[in-house]
């Protein structure tokens, strides 16, 4: 029995086919990453048939399909629509049973997900206010006003010593201060490093609100940055868990959801 | 059979939009304003709702400023058919409001209801010269005569039907299993409540009960496929918007036992009960003071304990699964009250969200994710 | 080892050692005969010094356990708690001894970790972070008013639940109005504390002890009176004076001797800095509105660079009339009831424009405090209202507690532009 999960994001949309067996094992068949752009119906439709192409299965062969993200109400072809914080635990709790905190930093919003140690489900979360800081988009701001690229940010946090303090949490105060620091001749290395220690401090306030509970998984787009990993993991002392494709995380809950259906 | 509100109370909505009633409007804030005192007066008792779209008052009130101050101040500074405003001294922002049309809307009467933040003897006292003092400044508007306090009795009895007449509805809606009552019509119907001419609200509200009553009983015969709904409370302030009743629209949730400005706080009001204030003069305005004081309190008022103690003999008492705590933002009063309410919610083990609430302007979109991530976490 | 880098090494030690037993040894340590009279070396001005040993043999006292403690809100009348001996907290102005000691980013995280909104004022999201912390010693009575805000009032209601003090927690119920109902329902509640509380720590209330709070509070007055008529004439200030350091014993050591006495030695300091004053050109005068930021910064240095000078704050102002000892009750009623900050703003306004216009002043700062809608509130009508006397109003957004919330490259900015409007005209 065949299931997909659809997620539609502000910056990105993924889509992930599944397949489930007798013993109800799954396997992933195909999944597919791109823009969501301005038009989510045909950016949706468009990955969703690049994912039945993958998976070398047609439309009706899917028995359910559900939409998660943003956008989840706009997908007219999908069985039934759920909110991004479920199907994020979903999908976090199918590759990693055990994790009790789940960190999702997305390009415009951020969370925090607990979940029940006896029943697997999540019992609480928080969502970062409309502001960028502590999202994608705050880092790919700043990596803009620096001249770097995003990708090289975890090689300059390991490989920095000293950070510089970045005391706008703003992202458009926070970029100002960038310039004038670069101004002053400061090390990029340094504010980099600041930065990323910046974005990890907004998301521990919303985690001590909650209460940090290990494991803690991270999953989102901002994942795939070992900079943002190495400064979350030295505040909190402690090992992130990271899937394997931390950006499809939501549709594999979505299509996880939907093999129960 | 659904019964559409734009029907059921036509002449109520247009008693408040047209205006066409040849008495004057009187527009007011809080719930602790009583309402009786304006009707009296032969004037429309208007719950000012605020206009949320136009952006004139950033030019005024700075950015982290009361979302429902700005609103109300926009619609004043557009409305030319208020013949007064009656605002309370319910918070700092309030108070600011109160400077604004004094000095920008010097045409507008504008009265500040001082109210006290105790209900002791003296309190209740203090409260009753309050009342007077709006009794007479109402009466100046109106060119009523404010030494013939009978008419307060009378308008009392009218401003009371409608009191008990919501309090029946409530009683229908959180009853409701079969979701006759829609969760965003029961909200809008509250909102009619607050602009419109009271007796024709009171006799559209008595026939659209009747109705409920009339299908309920259909229902009960022919279906019992009760809907499993879950039990939410929402704890906050002025939330009366629309847009955020609709998010709960087609969710599969009852909000009961409601704690905001526009619910039991402002219906469950037991004026028939003419108290005795130990001590005091026993007049009209002493009466008055009495039972807006005893009415159930808002932050504002309640001291943080007994608050807390009304709020959980609710969630016991109702079998609440979880609380939804949403503050219009920047709310002081409200936002000092939340950090021991999610404490003792914790310790009960009750699930609970905070949702701040910028009236109008609101990302109804994350709002709505939130709340439906909620609902889902609870039906897990 | 110099004075300075004492300081330094003190603050240090706080920022690290963050609780209360570490704060006693401090203060244990600076009162050290040596080290309090090196430290009493560190301040230029005579008034500042004063303050300083004061405070700090002060908080020695309220550390020491051996007192009954009292929080009180800013504007409530300290003349009644003092004359009861009670030991006094601040809470508002600890908050901003948490910024002066740096310690803010942990008790905000403190407070955010325990639901206080960030919309919220700091002064009492970093008080409360701090209560909770328990970094000052647990209060036997807390005392509040809704003068001049309601942020007051609720922050120290869930400080009393904190404490399990709800029997012993009391709000001033602030009218509205400014006429004789409004001051008797006042004077009653205030009657009324003080017997509640007499009888609680078990004491006779002795009136006599309050008359003369009153009669140490008369003599404050009429000293500040004399600073804010001097400071009409006075440019040459001495260095890091600030109207606005004062606040502790304004307010919260008011009906002591020990404040009067600091006011007379204010009086005599600047009234021999008048004398030997030489006309100083062209310097301009700045009236400061609200209160200022207590961590390290530089906006007054900024100003002073750029010929301007802040010659009178608001909160400064004596609004009360003097006290009459055999009334106590109707007498701090009626001190309360003349704040500008109560009620209508037009009491606000009327008491800037009228400080403008006596202290001859080319422009007015309103330092905008995140999350204080009271003062914030008002600013557009302010500036209207100064505009039709010609007088410039700064609205400078920041915040007094969180340096984080306050970028220092925009207030400079702000600050020069403005007063090269001022120096323009």
């Amino acid at each position: 029995m065949y299931s997909c999960g659809i997620d539609i994001g502000s910056v990105s949309t993924e889509a992930i086919i599944l397949k489930k067996d007798d013993n109800d094992n799954f396997d992933i068949c195909s999944y597919v990453i791109g823009r969501t752009g301005s038009d989510i119906k045909t950016a949706s439709e468009n990955i969703f048939n690049d994912a039945l192409l993958k998976a070398k299965i047609k439309k009706e062969d899917i028995k359910t399909i559900i939409a998660t993200g943003y956008g989840r109400k706009n997908v007219s072809f999908a069985n039934k629509n759920i909110t991004e914080i479920t199907c994020h635990a979903s999908g976090v709790l199918s590759v990693f049973p055990d994790v009790k905190t789940i960190i999702d930093i997305g390009g415009q919003d951020s969370k925090v997900i607990k979940i029940d140690k006896l029943t697997k489900k999540p019992i609480d979360f928080l969502m970062n206010d409309k502001c960028a800081a502590g999202t994608g988009r705050f880092l790919e701001v700043m990596a803009k006003a620096l001249d770097i690229e995003l990708e090289n940010f975890g090689k300059i946090f390991f490989n920095t010593n000293e950070k510089i303090e970045i005391t706008s949490t703003c992202t458009v105060f926070a970029e100002s201060e960038i310039v004038s620091l670069i101004g002053h001749g400061v090390d990029k290395g340094k504010i980099v490093k600041g930065l990323l220690y910046s974005v990890a401090d907004r998301i521990i306030s919303m985690i001590s609100r909650l209460g940090l509970e290990e494991p803690v998984s991270l999953t989102g787009g901002v994942a795939k940055n070992s900079g943002i990993v190495g400064a979350l993991e030295e505040k909190l002392k402690t090992k992130l868990l990271i899937p394997f494709e931390p950006q499809v995380t939501g549709a594999l809950g979505a299509a996880a959801l939907a093999l129960k259906i | 059979m659904e019964i559409k509100i734009e029907e059921s109370f036509a002449d109520s909505i247009k008693s408040s939009a047209s205006l066409n009633t040849g008495r004057g409007m009187v527009a007011y804030t809080c719930s602790y304003i009583p309402e009786e005192l304006i009707a009296a007066a032969n004037l429309i008792p208007y719950r000012v709702y605020g206009n949320k779209e136009s952006n004139l008052a950033d030019k005024y009130f700075p950015i982290n400023f009361c979302p429902y101050v700005k609103a109300v101040w926009e619609e004043i500074h557009h409305n030319t058919i208020l013949d007064a405003i009656i605002l309370a001294t319910s918070c700092d922002g309030i108070r600011r409001l109160n400077d604004y049309i004094s000095y920008y809307e010097k045409e507008l009467p504008v009265f500040m209801l001082d109210i006290p933040r105790k209900s002791d003897k003296d309190s209740l006292g203090f409260f009753a010269h309050n009342l007077k003092n709006l009794w007479i400044f109402l009466c100046g508007i109106s060119n009523v005569d404010p030494g013939n306090t009978d008419i307060i009795k009378a308008s009392s009895s009218i401003i009371n039907r409608k009191r008990t007449l919501l309090k029946e509805l409530t009683k229908h809606y959180e009853a409701d299993m079969h979701q006759i009552i829609k969760n965003d019509d029961y909200f809008n119907i509250i909102n009619i409540s607050l602009s419109s001419e009271t007796d024709t609200f009171n006799n559209e509200l008595e026939s659209y009960i009747k109705k409920i009553k009339s299908l309920k009983e259909n229902y009960d015969t022919v279906h019992n496929d009760f809907k499993s709904n879950l039990k939410i409370m929402i704890i906050g302030n002025y939330i009366n918007d629309n847009n955020f009743w609709s998010i709960f629209e087609n969710l599969n949730v009852k909000l009961i036992s409601s704690d905001i400005c526009i619910t039991y706080r402002y219906f469950d009001i037991g004026l028939e009960k003419n108290y005795e204030a130990p001590g005091l003069e026993n007049d009209i305005f002493t009466d008055i003071a009495n039972s807006f004081i005893s009415k159930p309190a808002c932050f504002r008022m309640a001291d943080i304990k007994s608050k807390l103690n009304d709020i959980k003999a609710q969630i016991y008492e109702n079998n609440i699964n979880g609380v939804i705590f949403a503050s219009l933002k920047f709310c002081d009063n409200t936002l000092y009250s939340f950090p021991a309410l999610k404490n003792e919610l914790n310790k009960m083990k009750i699930p609970s969200i905070f949702l701040d609430i910028e009236y109008g302007k609101s990302s109804y979109g994350q709002l709505k994710t939130r709340i439906e991530a909620f609902i889902e976490m609870l039906n897990l | 080892m110099g004075i300075v880098s004492i300081k330094e090494k003190i603050i240090d030690s706080i920022q690290n050692n963050l609780d209360i037993k570490s704060v006693r040894k401090i203060l244990k340590l600076i009162s050290n005969p040596i080290v309090f009279f090196l430290y009493g070396l560190s301040f230029k001005s005579v008034s500042d010094k004063y303050l300083n040993k004061y405070s700090l043999s002060y908080m020695r006292e309220v550390y020491c356990g051996n007192h009954p403690i009292a929080y009180g809100s800013l504007f409530i009348p300290y003349e009644i708690l003092n004359s009861l001996n009670l030991k006094l907290i601040l809470p508002e102005v600890m908050g901003g001894f948490t910024a002066g000691l740096g310690v803010t980013d942990k008790t905000l995280s403190n407070a955010a970790n325990n639901w206080y909104s960030a919309d919220l004022c700091t002064f009492h999201r970093s008080a409360s972070g701090a209560a909770n912390m328990s970094l000052f010693p647990k209060p036997d009575f807390i005392i509040c008013s809704n003068l001049a805000c309601d942020a007051a009032c609720k922050s120290f209601e869930d400080m009393a639940k904190k404490f399990e003090i709800e029997d012993r927690f009391y709000l001033i119920d602030i009218p509205y109005e400014n006429d004789e109902i409004s001051l008797k329902y006042l004077a009653v509640q205030l009657e009324n504390i003080y017997f509640d509380i007499s009888d609680k720590l078990k004491i006779k209330p002795d009136i006599n002890n309050l008359k003369k709070a009153l009669i140490n509070s008369n003599k404050l007055r009429s000293h500040l009176l004399e600073v804010n008529k001097i400071r009409e004439e006075l440019f040459d200030y001495p260095q890091y004076y600030n109207g606005l350091s004062y606040i502790l014993p304004l307010f919260g050591l008011s009906g002591t001797s020990k404040a009067a006495e600091l006011y007379r030695i204010m009086e005599k300091e600047l009234k021999a800095k008048l004398r030997k004053q030489i006309q100083p050109g062209k310097m301009k005068k700045i009236l400061w509105m609200h209160l200022k930021p207590y961590y390290r910064n530089e906006i007054f240095n900024i100003l002073e660079e750029n010929g301007c000078r802040v010659v009178c704050e608001e909160i400064t102002d004596v609004f009360w009339e003097e006290m009459d000892p055999e009334k106590p009750f109707i007498s701090l009623a009626s001190k309360m009831i003349s704040n500008p900050l109560r009620g209508n703003g037009q009491n606000r306004i009327n008491t800037i424009l009228s400080m403008a216009e006596k202290y001859k002043v080319d422009g007015a700062i309103l330092f905008s405090h995140w999350g204080c809608r009271q003062s914030n509130g008002l600013a557009r009508i302010l500036k209207d209202r100064l505009a039709e006397i010609k007088i410039p109003l700064l609205i400078l957004d920041g915040d007094c507690v969180d340096k984080n919330n306050c970028p220092s490259g925009q207030i400079k900015t702000r600050i020069e532009g403005f007063t090269e409007i001022i120096n323009s005209l």
